[in-house]
């Protein structure tokens, strides 16, 4: 026992020192976070969508995840409970009432929003989320250590972990068809709608075009484009018919999603001042405290 | 340091039946955790994707960090403030800091998906996050407390390493390598004694920051930008009730006369600190008026009055009263109550306040949580018991040893 | 020419101010009668409703002009073509937008979607939907709300392989498949496939708020049976759905409780599908204090219709219009020299020589065949059918 305890005093002061040296070599400041002005995004059209559910599907087969034939996707039973994205399947479509033409209610695809200053990246320990040029939030395998923090901090409690792993436990989220699109692909939900309620474009033009429709049909619209500035503006927008409360969209403010919470992390830790003058304020007063009585010290 | 002698390895035999206790709720707790690690943390847990974080984050962690602040207040009270009255509170405090932090790695480490892929944040760095600090802050700060041990070490065995069998000869260099690190630490212990006060608040408060980006889904009464400011002033008021109270257990289970000489003047800083952080959180409920909260009778508001009047006011009227101060039972109590505030507060933070946008239930930890909760905690004492057996933490009175009466001490 | 500059300044003026008016009025074929074409006297870029479907240098064109079946399969991937029933589907919008409910309402011939929607869907323009939404669009519209269902297998063949024997489109087209269908013929039945028939109500009661009489009372198979009338006639801009809808088939006539959009409407419009035939009786023709009672032909006329008379539309005897004729008595009216043709053993009781010569009201009486012959008028304590003829 004593000897054990002495190995693991000396094995951390080693530790300590070795990551000490290893981290000024290796490590970078933080991950990825491209605000690129041309980036994609997707408008989500809840008037025109259908709920055929066709996307659940196609989102499945891209991603590799096991799926049942497409067939079973016509099913609406399971429109009688709203559903969340999870480990099984990245984006779900919800119903809602549609009091103007209740045999058609609204539906409304849910997936991550992938905000232009997004949370998750923010939040991240590792920075094993980051925003691509692209406009896609993608989620890093070989950095994740599964604290879901990143869930904690999403606004749409959007990443879902799988909690039934033991090993390799993946957090999961739309990940806007990142890998499809390397290869010029549209994401596979966009691809696979039937009437085209995803539109996929430059976020700026998308914005534009939302803004017409909602124009041109205020009686189909409300006069609102979700997503064109909640959290400083996500990539991916949506329309829709009813208020978004009735959808149950968070109503959120215009800053930012990661809020105050870099401001004061950075206020803490600017340029290492706070706490090195913290440090020399404490030595200071620890020598005058020594001195000061003259008596024996430690 | 009038009739302390300095600390000293007590001698007691280590089996007792609240042992046994302890170590039944550990072996539990353990068999849970190995649930956990063979069929991941939804087999043990009742988390789901609206409620990523439960007691394993919210107590294990945030409460275990707040509570074992008594480390870097006793330190900065007796190193850096040089109160030398108060030194011999400083190891049990260290001790208890150390093996607090110790296990907080822990909780950590088993609430993580990939466990072994703790290591990551040392190498992947993301300066944004609140979490990124507390963690490299931790992992720095564990070290340090360590390293502060190391003199208690070094008292322990230079002289009489005796190492078994074959590695004897290496009794001569480790004990010259032991005399080495001794002189070596008493003159650059300051460095790390700063260094662990600076630590200390940094990540204190960056846990309070945790949860601000939780944004609008956290309840208003606990979501303020203030919040890292909030949790430092807590964690620094909780510093000495800890102490308080991890000494009243000593003394009482030893059967030692309390110190009350230097406890009531701990209480009454301990008074004025808890003072301090009343201020700011009344001042903050009443700036960004989230009182109205209150009006209504629900969970929040429950947990939040429990919090404030429980943990804060009614502690704080009763340090103000000298009579209390004198009193070792009531002022057991009073700082009792301060401690389990905090913890509460901590709680309320991480759990309750926290209000998913799509809930489907609410959180309750579960079974196989609490059993892994209280299996630490239960393992925390025993080493705790251990280590004040082979190291010298606790100062005894020169005279009144008395070796008939069993004991335990609790973090 | 001096009707050409005018108009020409009247597009120049309506131009400056709103655009409102037609672009070009001056198409040919388009006067200024705006009725002639549009359903309305006032027609504006956003609204200008075709009247049945007036095509500018072709004249008045009908539902029943348009194509037959239409095969659509060109941009197919996932499923197999699509047969559309263009004049099935023709005729029904009629009673909605007509043509220009999945038409663009374009002047001249109609154009091919393709010609605006891009095949594509990466693309720079984004403010209308490519080919595949658009024509999805304009289909599922109407068949999520009648059928609350959005089955790709119902209106596309499968993909050749890929078929399953429990699809419902496997069988629908047992013989032949979709791909056999030539323009013009109708699918056999559209019932089989889940598509509701129309509800068709007996007597409606609707509460109204005139002061002269609170009910009416509407015989909704009478006017769609009896007066001949057809479901054109009184239902325009109405949805599929709100005839051909599975929830409300089942039930019964009484079901249909006035709507919101009844309550709302204007009484000029709620009067329109009564008043091209109503329009010269008075309002308590229609409004009563409670519900009337069905129109029987025996009490009003004193004549029975007896099972195959009933059946027949009124304009069979009465002519056309309310103010009918007093119609033909004698059967000859109608049933031109039915007596060289009735073969009386057709009955179930063939007739022997001496019958054979004798009138009909010998023994029916004065036209009531219904009733059991009357024998005793020659043969003491003889009956029908005890005894035969």
């Amino acid at each position: 026992m004593q000897k054990l305890d002495r190995r693991a005093f000396l094995k951390n002061t080693l530790a300590l020192a070795g990551a000490a040296g290893l981290q000024a070599g290796t490590a970078h400041a933080g991950p990825k976070n491209a605000l690129s002005p041309d980036r994609m995004g997707v408008l989500v059209d809840t008037t025109v969508c259908i709920g055929c559910r066709n996307c659940e599907w196609a989102c499945k087969t891209a991603h590799g995840m096991k799926t049942p034939p497409i067939e079973s996707y016509e099913d609406r039973a399971v429109f009688s409970a709203m559903r969340r994205p999870d480990d099984t399947a990245l984006t779900v479509v919800n119903a809602y009432p549609n009091p103007r033409r209740p045999e058609v209610p609204f539906t409304v695809k849910v997936q991550c929003m992938h905000c232009g200053r997004p949370a998750c990246v923010s939040a991240c320990i590792v920075g094993a989320l980051s925003k691509q040029e692209n406009g896609a939030v993608v989620w890093d395998d070989a950095k994740c250590i599964g604290c879901r923090y990143c869930m904690i901090a999403c606004p749409f409690q959007v990443p879902a972990f799988e909690y039934r792993k033991a090993i390799e436990p993946k957090v999961m989220k739309c990940d806007f068809c990142f890998e499809r699109r390397k290869q010029d692909g549209l994401p596979a939900c966009v691809e696979t709608c039937p009437v085209e309620a995803l539109t996929f474009g430059p976020r700026e033009e998308l914005v534009r075009v939302a803004r017409d429709r909602v124009k041109r049909r205020p009686e189909r619209y409300v006069s609102h484009v979700y997503g064109e500035f909640e959290v400083g503006g996500t990539d991916w927008l949506y329309l829709a018919g009813t208020d978004f409360a009735g959808l149950q969209f968070p109503k959120l403010g215009r800053s930012p999603a990661p809020g105050v919470s870099e401001s004061i992390q950075h206020g803490i830790f600017a340029y290492f001042v706070p706490p090195v003058s913290l440090y020399a304020l404490l030595g200071l007063l620890m020598w005058i405290a020594k001195n000061a009585p003259a008596e024996e010290g430690d | 340091m009038d009739h302390y002698s300095r600390p000293a390895p007590i001698v007691r035999p280590f089996l007792t039946p609240g042992v046994i206790a302890l170590i039944v709720l550990a072996v539990n707790g353990l068999v849970f955790l190995a649930g956990r690690l063979l069929f991941g943390i939804g087999a043990v847990t009742n988390l789901d994707n609206q409620h990523p974080w439960g007691i394993w984050i919210g107590l294990d962690v945030a409460s275990g960090v707040a509570l074992a602040a008594g480390g870097f207040t006793t330190a900065a009270l007796a190193h850096v403030m040089h109160r030398e009255e108060y030194h011999a509170v400083v190891r049990p405090a260290l001790l208890t800091a150390l093996l607090g932090y110790t296990f907080v790695a822990l909780g950590v480490a088993m609430d993580i998906g990939r466990w072994y892929s703790i290591w990551h944040p040392l190498f992947m760095w993301n300066g944004n996050s609140a979490l990124f600090e507390v963690g490299i802050c931790v992992v720095i700060y564990v070290h340090v407390l360590y390293i502060e041990f190391l003199p208690a070490v070094a008292e322990r065995f230079i002289g009489r390493v005796a190492l078994p069998g074959p590695l004897a000869r290496l009794n001569g260099p480790v004990d010259a390598a032991l005399r080495l690190m001794d002189r070596g630490l008493s003159k650059t212990m300051f460095v790390f004694i700063i260094a662990g006060v600076v630590l200390s608040t940094l990540h204190q408060s960056s846990l309070g920051t945790l949860m601000v980006i939780a944004g609008p889904k956290m309840h208003p009464l606990w979501q303020t930008p203030i919040l890292p400011l909030l949790f430092l002033l807590s964690a620094v008021a909780t510093g000495f009730p800890m102490v308080i109270v991890e000494s009243l257990l000593a003394s009482r289970s030893l059967g030692l006369k309390p110190e009350m000489a230097v406890l009531s003047r701990l209480a009454g800083m301990a008074a004025a600190l808890l003072g301090v952080y009343l201020a700011f959180k009344i001042g903050d409920m009443f700036v960004r008026e989230t009182f109205v909260h209150l009006r209504r009778l629900d969970t929040a508001s429950v947990m939040f009055m429990a919090e404030v009047l429980l943990g804060v006011v009614l502690p704080l009227r009763m340090l103000l009263s000298p009579q209390v101060r004198r009193s070792p039972g009531l002022l057991f109590v009073a700082a009792l109550l301060v401690v389990l505030g905090t913890a509460l507060n901590r709680v309320n933070n991480f759990i309750v306040a926290y209000t998913p946008p799509y809930s489907f239930r609410s959180y309750v930890p579960s079974l196989g949580e609490v059993s892994v909760t209280v299996g630490f905690i239960a393992l925390l004492v025993l080493v705790y018991r251990a280590a004040v057996m082979i190291f010298p933490v606790i100062s005894l009175p020169d005279r009144s040893l008395s070796p008939r009466e069993k004991y335990t001490i609790r973090a | 020419m001096r009707t050409f500059l005018g108009v020409c300044a009247v597009f120049l003026f309506s131009a400056a101010g709103q655009a409102q008016v037609h672009r070009r009025p001056g198409t040919p074929g388009m006067s200024g009668d705006c009725l002639r074409c549009h359903a309305t006297a006032a027609p504006t870029r956003e609204r200008h409703p075709l009247s049945n479907c007036p095509r500018p240098g072709k004249g008045r064109r009908s539902a029943g002009q348009g194509p037959g079946a239409i095969t659509m399969g060109e941009i197919s991937d996932q499923y197999g073509p699509v047969t559309f029933s263009h004049r099935k589907h023709a005729d029904m919008a009629e009673m909605g937008e007509g043509c220009v409910s999945c038409h663009e309402d374009t002047d001249g011939p109609f154009r091919k979607c393709a010609a605006c929607h891009s095949t594509s869907r990466r693309r720079d323009d984004l403010s209308k939907p490519d080919l595949k939404a658009a024509l999805h669009r304009l289909c599922v519209d109407c068949h999520l709300e009648w059928g609350r269902s959005t089955e790709c297998l119902f209106c596309h063949a499968p993909k050749p392989g890929t078929v399953r024997a429990d699809s419902p489109a496997a069988n629908a087209f047992p013989k032949g498949g979709r791909d056999g269908a030539l323009p013009g013929t109708e699918f056999a039945a559209p019932a089989a496939k889940g598509f509701p028939r129309a509800r068709k109500p007996g007597r409606l009661v609707f509460e109204t708020n005139f002061e002269g009489g609170r009910v009416v009372t509407f015989f909704h198979d009478d006017h769609a049976e009896r007066f001949g009338l057809k479901c054109v006639d009184c239902h325009r801009k109405r949805s599929c759905a709100s005839c051909h809808d599975p929830a409300k088939a089942g039930a019964g006539p009484q079901a249909e409780a006035p709507g919101p959009a009844r309550k709302t409407a204007s009484m000029e419009d709620l009067h329109r599908p009564c008043a091209s035939c109503h329009a010269d009786d008075s309002c308590a023709f229609c409004h009563r204090d409670r519900p009337a009672e069905r129109f029987d032909h025996a009490k009003k006329s004193g004549w029975p219709l007896n099972r195959f008379h009933a059946r027949l539309a009124c304009r069979r005897c009465h002519g056309a219009g309310p103010a009918a004729p007093k119609p033909p008595s004698g059967c000859d009216a109608c049933h031109a020299g039915w007596q060289a043709k009735f073969e009386h053993k057709k009955t179930g009781a063939p007739l022997n020589e001496a019958h054979r010569a004798l009138e009909c009201s010998s023994c029916h009486g004065e036209k009531e065949f219904s009733a059991p012959p009357a024998c005793g008028g020659c043969h003491e304590g003889r009956s029908y059918p005890k005894d035969r003829p």
